[in-house]
């Protein structure tokens, strides 16, 4: 036995032996072309690697590759969350990743790297290499880092493979409020401006973009930002609050122990799970505009100078991932609102985005929530 | 002034923290009024000021403190220990320089198949063997045994245990 | 109870066992937080059944708290922001070659505070998870600051130099996106300092990295860690300080059940306490006395217990790591609410049950093998001491995959070594760091909240919880400036 491990101590060592006269030769390839071009400095150390690896998977397996022009993916992959472990986003991502490593053939391994709503884990992706071996589940953050001025980063810095889904936002009060209507309580913030409070879960975030929509559509709410989505309904519960707009996926539990009432939900329709709540705009139709398009929204991209090729792998993979059973399941049970079946082709999903970056950025603008202004970074208001 | 006497480390800290709370003040103001939101009492800089007004509070307790040690005649408390400041910044400079090799080197992933564990040596497990091999040199320690097995140990383990075991990125 | 035993099968109790070990083995590392292993197990239990996962999840989690004690008594190091009191007594008990004692104490009294957790987490999860629905931004805001206020008591000599260490914490918790409004605070255009900084490589490196600059710095190179010899001590003899402990886990169980405040405020709030009641300690507090063991590690432990209330009723984690056991439940399906403990019986069930497993497991493992692990930490600190520092490294960029904590860390540390040789205690700027953004939010959201309200300052402060704290704190803040001081040490002279 120890024999055994002295074989394998010494063979180890002696392997790394050779690991760092790789390492000192690629070094010197980077310092040569350090300043200049650290793009294609990086490019090549990312050649070499995979051509170290090409020589140590030689004897295993060599000819899968031949079946398409590329032969991606012949590594793992690695998918980002820029959230910390727990969140929404997270939970969707990893179940996608487990669809998604059937598709591909590859594992992939969930990184959370959180921070900065989301825009710390945004830019380690975009700093990566373009191969396609870096994925990123965003949530609707990544449209206004640029007028939040939280980051330089935009959907236009990423290929949107797919959008996932969206995850409902619902009105609610306490069991013991006074409001049984959406239209008791849009009464009683017309009557008194300002003096209604709305929490809701962060600064930018989805809840408080759909407060801003009630301040222009005319209904002046007062709103506090909360920790998060959660927190936001528990003030709600211990009546410090009069109502918030949670997610329907975190809300189920509380509908049926009947702590809350739901006034509508926040689209133009009802939702199938829970065919009793209103659309908000059965109440109020001239909301049709802002309502229409989903305030969560959840996508995978990619850094957007990845080969098509590979795009197009990719797309295949998680349009067929998405449509998986164990998926399908998963998203009905969150009650979540599929986007990828609403928006599929190229033009669809360009010109969702486009739309929802525009509205959105332009509420904060106008609301004095977002610093700067969206038409800097060419971002159109939509007449409508 | 007999009571400025300015070797007395509560008097040193005293300015030190008010120099660093009225940076603070100065700062929340600043950005006050820069930014677009005016409204006090939900100004992200309402908290900068308050903890810059209370560590000026603290400051002066701990300059007054200071004024009445050297009044009293009562000297900075001094360890008996000896005082190595030298080491200190050398093992700082190997850090920094164990930091900078993790940040810089960009080592190519070796994977290799040993019985059923896969192992991969890259920049992490190279420099941190080297790591500690300085840093055990420098802090006395002369067992070569030790001295070539704990750093490979280390490196080994972590390795094996994270990357390899658990699918965690090393640096 | 019969449901209960039902889920115990062999697997079911190895699982937990495992999950115990490996706990022990993360916690006691300096570096490695529970917090990252319940992470990792998100992604290696995603496959799994969900009472497997629960199994390994309690064994880290139980077991992960209380060895976060094991290297704060061991080698000065804590495991984690809520082991940071316990190396205030335990520390100062093992450099006079009471290791063993420090450890059995801490492991018994852990013991008692996670059982007394989980009991309440059984039977009263109900009335328990009413408090945090009854606590009002205010009232954070005022733990926060009562947390922070007794702190300064509990860990300096010097009052003023307590604050001002919670002080630094409080601005270091500013860097960032702030939490209301978004904008950027104090990040100077870095743009690493925009997602704020994280308690790991502040904790890592004010505890783990300054511990190795000091002892360089002392010139304690060749000393060994400590000699630890095995000494007998009666478990009537241990016991003896059960009043205490039920005291202060009902302090940690009702802090952990409130989102946000965790295992930290509630060990120095219980420290505190201890401080008040026990006239005369079998030390004098801060140079090992058991009850200091007793108090931090009785409450943290009980934490999870309680933090497990909000989690389960309420689906608000109350701590880092329930956040992260919140994501295994829905990624396995399970929706916590206020119906979960009816509606999903079994897992709750298996939570207890897990619970309960890993707190025996940590009995055994405290009890016989941490006694033993410690003689592996007691090589002679010039091999100890460049290790740290490489799992100091690892443990702080695992925390979120960034180099740029790693720098972080190594800032700290130089920090915590700075602050050691002026005697400012490390212990105030960890809590600060934790409560900082709590503090913050709290405080405006408060007042944004009251805005509305005819009488403002009525609809922040006429609740009868906010009275109470805000009695509380306004007391332990007078009660430390010298005149004050003065006077009530005449009075009662």
């Amino acid at each position: 036995m120890k024999k055994k491990l002295a074989i394998i101590l010494s063979a180890v060592m002696a392997l790394s032996m050779t690991a760092c006269s790789v390492s000192t030769s690629s070094k010197t390839t980077e310092t040569t072309a350090a300043e200049t071009t650290a793009a294609a400095a990086e490019a090549e150390t990312e050649a070499a690697e995979t051509e170290a690896e090409a020589e140590e998977t030689e004897t295993e397996a060599e000819t899968e590759a031949a079946e398409s022009e590329t032969d991606y993916p012949n590594k793992p992959i690695n998918m980002i969350i820029p959230y910390a472990a727990g969140g929404t986003t997270d939970v969707y991502g990893r179940t996608l990743a487990a669809q998604l490593e059937k598709e591909l053939g590859q594992s992939i391994t969930v990184t959370n790297q959180g921070g900065a709503s989301g825009s710390i884990g945004s830019q380690y992706v975009k700093d990566q290499a373009s191969d396609g071996y870096t994925l990123l589940v965003c949530a609707e953050t990544m449209g206004t880092y640029r007028v939040m001025d939280t980051a330089d980063l935009g959907y236009d810095d990423f290929t949107v493979i797919s959008p996932l889904v969206g995850d409902p936002k619902v009105i609610v009060v306490g069991k013991d409020s006074p409001y049984d209507t959406l239209e008791d309580l849009l009464n009683a913030i017309s009557e008194n401006p300002g003096k209604i409070t709305m929490a809701h879960s962060g600064p930018g975030g989805s809840g408080h973009n759909q407060g801003l929509v009630l301040g222009a559509l005319g209904y002046d709410v007062a709103m506090t930002s909360f920790d998060s989505g959660n927190a936001a309904l528990l003030g709600v519960i211990g009546g410090q609050v009069d109502f918030t707009n949670p997610n329907i996926s975190t809300l189920g539990s509380y509908i049926e122990s009947g702590e809350v009432k739901c006034l509508a939900v926040f689209a133009s329709e009802r939702m199938e799970a829970y065919p009793d709540i209103p659309a908000f705009t059965e109440t109020v139709p001239e909301a049709e505009k802002y309502v229409n398009i989903p305030y969560t929204v959840l996508s995978l991209l990619v850094n957007n100078d990845v080969p098509q090729e590979v795009v197009d792998v990719l797309k295949e993979a998680t349009a067929n991932a998405l449509a998986s059973d164990e998926w399908t399941q998963f998203a009905t049970d969150n009650c979540a609102d599929k986007l990828y079946e609403k928006y599929t082709t190229d033009e669809e999903i360009q010109d969702f985005y486009d739309r929802w970056q525009s509205i959105v950025c332009w509420l904060q603008y106008d609301n004095g929530v977002a610093p700067n202004n969206p038409e800097d970074y060419g971002i159109a208001r939509i007449e409508e | 002034m007999k009571s400025m006497d300015l070797s007395n480390h509560s008097i040193q800290e005293g300015i030190f923290f008010l120099f660093l709370s009225a940076c603070l003040f100065w700062y929340g103001m600043d950005s006050y009024s820069n930014s677009f939101n005016k409204d006090w009492s939900q100004s992200p800089y309402l908290f900068p000021v308050l903890v810059s007004l209370l560590m000026a509070v603290l400051a002066v307790s701990l300059f007054y403190q200071g004024v009445k040690q050297t009044k009293d005649g009562v000297e900075n408390e001094s360890s008996s220990t000896k005082k190595c400041t030298v080491q200190v910044l050398v093992v700082l400079g190997i850090t920094l320089l164990y930091y900078v090799a993790l940040a810089v080197l960009k080592i190519p992933y070796v994977t290799f198949g040993i019985l059923a564990w896969s192992l991969t040596i890259s920049n992490f497990e190279i420099v941190t063997v080297v790591f500690l091999f300085a840093m055990m040199f420098y802090l006395g320690v002369r067992k070569l045994p030790i001295l070539i097995l704990v750093p490979i140990g280390t490196s080994l383990f972590l390795s094996v245990t994270f990357r390899a075991m658990l699918h965690v990125l090393l640096p | 109870m019969a449901e209960m035993l039902s889920i115990m099968d062999p697997r079911f109790i190895i699982l937990v066992f495992v999950g115990s070990v490996a706990g022990l083995f993360v916690g006691s590392i300096p570096g490695l937080s529970v917090s990252m292993a319940t992470a990792l197990l998100v992604s290696i239990t995603y496959t799994w059944e969900t009472t497997d996962a629960l199994a390994m999840i309690m064994g880290v989690y139980v077991v992960g708290v209380f060895s976060g004690a094991v290297s704060a008594i061991l080698i000065n190091i804590p495991g984690a922001p809520s082991s940071v009191v316990t190396t205030l007594d335990g520390y100062p008990l093992s450099k006079k070659g009471e290791a063993y004692k420090a450890l059995y104490y801490a492991t018994i009294y852990s013991f008692i505070g996670s059982v007394f957790g989980l009991v309440c987490l059984w039977l009263l999860a109900k009335p328990v998870s009413q408090i945090a629905i009854k606590f009002r931004p205010m009232d954070y805001f005022l733990l926060a600051l009562f947390g922070l206020a007794t702190v300064g008591s509990v860990t300096a000599k010097n009052y003023s130099r307590g604050l001002i260490s919670a002080a630094i914490g409080l601005i270091i918790s500013m860097i960032g996106l702030d939490p209301l409004v978004g904008t950027q605070r104090l990040t100077f255009g870095i743009d690493g300092l925009k997602s704020g900084i994280n308690t790991v490589p502040a904790l890592v490196g004010l505890f783990g990295f300054a511990e190795v600059l000091s002892v360089v710095y002392d010139g304690q190179l060749k000393a060994t860690v400590l000699t630890m010899e095995k000494q007998k001590i009666s478990l009537k003899e241990a016991l003896k300080h059960w009043k205490l402990s039920l005291y202060t886990s009902t302090i940690g169980l009702v802090i952990g059940a409130l989102p946000g405040a965790g295992g930290p405020v509630a060990a120095f709030l219980s420290y505190n306490e201890a401080k008040r009641i026990v006239k005369k300690p079998s030390a004098p507090f801060g140079e090992g006395a058991v009850e200091g063991i007793v108090a931090s590690e009785s409450s943290n432990n009980a934490c999870i217990g309680g933090a497990l209330i909000p989690m389960l009723t309420l689906a608000v984690p109350g701590d880092a790591v329930t956040a992260i056991i919140l994501s295994v439940f829905y990624v396995h399906g399970l929706k916590p609410g206020p119906m979960f403990i009816r509606e999903s019986m079994s897992s709750f069930h298996a939570i207890l049950a897990g619970g309960f497993l890993a707190c025996v497991a940590m009995l055994f493992l405290g009890l016989l093998v941490a006694p033993r692990i410690s003689k592996l930490i007691s090589v002679p600190k010039n091999i100890l001491l460049p290790v740290v520092t490489v799992l100091c490294v690892v443990g702080s960029f695992a925390c979120n995959n960034r180099l740029f904590d790693v720098a972080l860390m190594f800032l700290f540390g130089l920090l915590g070594f700075l602050m050691r040789r002026r005697g400012y205690p490390g212990a105030p700027l960890v809590l600060a760091l934790v409560l900082g953004q709590t503090m913050d939010s709290n405080f405006r959201r408060a007042v944004s909240l009251a805005s509305v309200a005819d009488n403002q300052i009525l609809a922040m402060f006429g609740h009868p919880i906010t009275i109470v704290l805000l009695i509380c704190t306004l007391a332990v803040l007078l009660g430390n400036v010298p005149g004050v001081k003065k006077v009530l040490a005449k009075r009662s002279a």
